[in-house]
């Protein structure tokens, strides 16, 4: 993990001098200590909106204001940036710049489209994709934007899919895997879901370098309507997917799916406890530093539950009441809650629902 | 319920073990579950099914002996439906979240017109799967519910129900009553005594797939106001009102516009809800921290309805004059205002989170 010390510390060089501007003096010590920074947006009792950056301890080392609601983030080890995208349906991204002083980049979809809050980087950390709504037509497709030259919009692919949510980067570094959650929303409608009763979500693998369709996959029909939305791939390179339930919650269906080569596209249950823990909703996973264990957080069932991706087997069952973003930490995770938990700290803040490792 | 929220926030996710006891839970919040299934679900559904009772016999007459009375009756009786469905169609748990209830009773908002295409070609090819309730259960959930119903009492050629030779749309018209009445009695049947899901809904527990806590069972129960409330502002007036730019308003895309019942189911919805807030005693849960924050809800929940019932107009003719459309846009800002009370002041004297709901899919 030498890299990441190395990166934060570059991280931390650039970070005082622009948009960390406001570092107070206990953010600049608690920064010169931390060995893991962490991102998540949050909103702040005045209804304002940003995004912080924490240590492992959930200390607040910095924060920047954003013009909406926050959502999920891109960022990689070869990434000059950390990229944070609004909820859907907003259209604004803002780009931190992490090795420099430079302040940050804003940037947004075309008019035509808003972001779903998820977007990765390109191997070299050169390019961004990112998760959007071409909502005229409900079409799913990922962005392309330049990160070498102020995030300028240079094309898109089609996900093949509805409601294109998380994208990840698989271990190859050139296919992308999206999970198409399936619902159709329209920015003029709000959230509201339009075709619950036609809504059919699936798994797509799609070529970095053309754009084209490698695979889709998706679960019996039976489960259609268990938007599939979020990921992280292990180090046997099975990507794990956390579903949310847009069906009947007496219903007995899985909330989680696992994707890989030999078995393609199946649902994993789990026993009684840890289903019930999830209540059939799971609003972001993590997978561990060890590649193996996969961490599921769900808001609704107010739990974390970690599972062993090796035996699909669940190892632990923590009481998270509201909490819903979780990354790995050392060993174990870190999770924070709507309610201004971070790890073992409490701000006066609600944390969205994803956390970003720097 | 705060130091409760308190000591499970307190707990170390990494280092904590065992699950948290989550003792003493159960007691606040069961009468409020209790009251909300004994005062307002039932009632409200019990009035839907009655009203489409109504709308099924309306249609048995209209069919056997049509007439221009008979014909001003089914309409009646269609309004009748809508104001009853608009006063509980928020309520998104239970036997409405499956076989696709909720659509097949009413598919809105529906952009591509799909329901009205389907609804066109059914009776221009005079397509005899839609004159059979069960049949047309079967059929695309946009072609078979209250917006079917709508297109054939009020749509172009309806006055013809009035004369003889429409039998084949009466028929239609007839088959989608008795659907709604169907799936009414399926709706009222889910939260009846000894059901499944009412005695799962009455007791949150450590088990319970609905909820485990008081603080989640508070949570769905504030979450079906405020998504309420919120689809209401969002694709209810959001549908023909544009937030901007008056030469963008949509009236054609307002739902019930042809029945001139578009107004009337905002006040209706917004009723319901206010209903649902008062008649579940839900109030308790912020009496301690916000004494007197109920009675405001109440006030608001008021203006707005009191404004929708003053908009006793046709949508077109509401938007085309400048001092009801500021009405419109007044009553917009209403609703958002009540929305704002229940997801951050009532949320947080409730011990839930500040105005923040991760429940809708993200």
């Amino acid at each position: 993990m030498t890299w990441i010390v190395l990166e934060r510390r570059s991280f931390l060089a650039g970070a005082g001098l622009a948009w960390l501007l406001g570092l107070s003096p206990a953010g600049a010590e608690r920064l010169a200590v931390s060995d893991l920074l962490f991102a998540a947006a949050y909103m702040d009792p005045q209804g304002a909106y940003g995004v912080a950056i924490l240590d492992g301890a959930g200390a607040i080392v910095a924060t920047h204001l954003l013009p909406g609601r926050g959502h999920g983030f891109a960022t990689s080890a070869r990434a000059d940036f950390l990229v944070a995208f609004a909820r859907r349906p907003g259209n604004f991204a803002v780009a931190l710049q992490k090795l420099s002083g430079a302040a940050p980049v804003a940037f947004h979809t075309p008019a035509d489209r808003h972001f779903y809050g998820h977007g990765v980087f390109s191997a070299d950390g050169r390019v961004l994709f990112a998760a959007e709504n071409a909502f005229k037509t409900g079409e799913g497709v990922i962005g392309i934007y330049d990160a070498t030259s102020g995030f300028t919009r240079i094309g898109e692919f089609l996900t093949h899919g509805i409601g294109p949510h998380e994208i990840v980067l698989m271990p190859d570094g050139k296919t992308l895997c999206v999970a198409n959650g399936g619902i159709r929303t329209h920015p003029d409608q709000g959230r509201h879901k339009l075709n619950l009763p036609t809504m059919a979500p699936s798994i797509a693998l799609i070529d970095t370098g053309t754009g084209s369709l490698l695979s889709s996959h998706a679960l019996p029909p039976r489960l259609h309507r268990l938007s599939l939305r979020h990921m992280a791939v292990d180090a046997r390179h099975q990507v794990w997917i956390g579903g949310q339930y847009e069906g009947d919650m007496m219903d007995d269906v899985p909330v989680l799916a696992r994707l890989s080569d030999a078995e393609g596209l199946v649902a994993i249950d789990l026993p009684e406890d840890a289903a019930l823990a999830l209540g059939k909703y799971a609003g972001s996973v993590a997978m561990g530093q060890d590649g193996v264990t996969l961490a599921i957080a769900s808001p609704k069932g107010g739990a974390v539950v970690t599972l062993d991706t090796r035996s699909g087997r669940p190892l632990r069952i923590d009481p998270a009441p509201r909490s819903c973003g979780v990354q790995a930490m050392g060993d174990g995770f870190v999770s924070s809650s709507e309610t201004g938990r971070f790890a073992t700290a409490n701000h006066d803040c609600a944390w969205d629902n994803h956390i970003a490792l720097l | 319920m705060r130091p409760l929220l308190a000591l499970i926030l307190g707990l170390v996710l990494c280092a904590g073990g065992a699950r948290a006891e989550e003792a003493g839970t159960a007691s606040a919040i069961g009468p409020v579950l209790k009251r909300m299934v004994t005062d307002h679900v039932r009632p409200a559904y019990a009035a839907f099914g009655n009203a489409a009772a109504g709308l099924e016999t309306s249609f048995e007459a209209l069919c056997a002996e049509p007439s221009d009375d008979a014909l001003q009756a089914a309409r009646a009786a269609f309004r009748d439906a809508a104001l009853a469905w608009s006063r509980i169609e928020w309520i998104r748990l239970g036997a409405v979240m499956s076989e696709n209830r909720l659509e097949r009773i009413l598919f809105f908002p529906d952009r591509k017109g799909t329901g009205r295409k389907q609804v066109q070609a059914a009776l221009a090819t005079q397509d005899e799967g839609v004159t059979d309730a069960a049949a047309l259960a079967g059929r695309s959930v946009a072609m078979q519910g209250l917006g079917a119903l709508e297109l054939i009492l009020f749509g172009t050629d309806s006055q013809a129900l009035a004369e003889a030779g429409a039998s084949h749309r009466c028929r239609f018209g007839r088959a989608a009553s008795a659907n709604i009445a169907a799936l009414s009695g399926e709706l009222s049947a889910g939260w009846d005594e000894g059901s499944t899901y009412l005695a799962m809904f009455l007791k949150p527990g450590p088990d319970n797939p609905l909820f485990r806590t008081d603080l989640e069972a508070l949570s769905v129960v504030l979450g079906q106001m405020i998504h309420g409330l919120e689809a209401i502002h969002d694709t209810r007036l959001g549908a023909f009102l544009d937030r901007e730019d008056p030469g963008r308003d949509r009236p054609n895309s307002a739902l019930y516009w042809r029945s001139d019942m578009t107004l009337p189911s905002v006040s209706a919805g917004v009723s319901g809800l206010e209903d649902l807030f008062t008649r579940s005693g839900i109030e308790v849960a912020a009496q301690e921290l916000a004494p007197r924050l109920a009675d405001t809800i109440r006030f608001e929940f008021t203006q707005a309805i009191r404004t929708a019932d003053s908009l006793d107009a046709p949508v077109d003719v509401l938007l085309a004059d400048p001092q009801s459309r500021e009405k419109l846009v007044y009553l917009a800002y209403a609703i958002k205002i009540i929305i704002g009370r229940l997801d951050q002041e009532f949320g947080q004297a409730g011990g839930l989170a500040v105005g923040f709901s991760f429940g809708d899919g993200d």
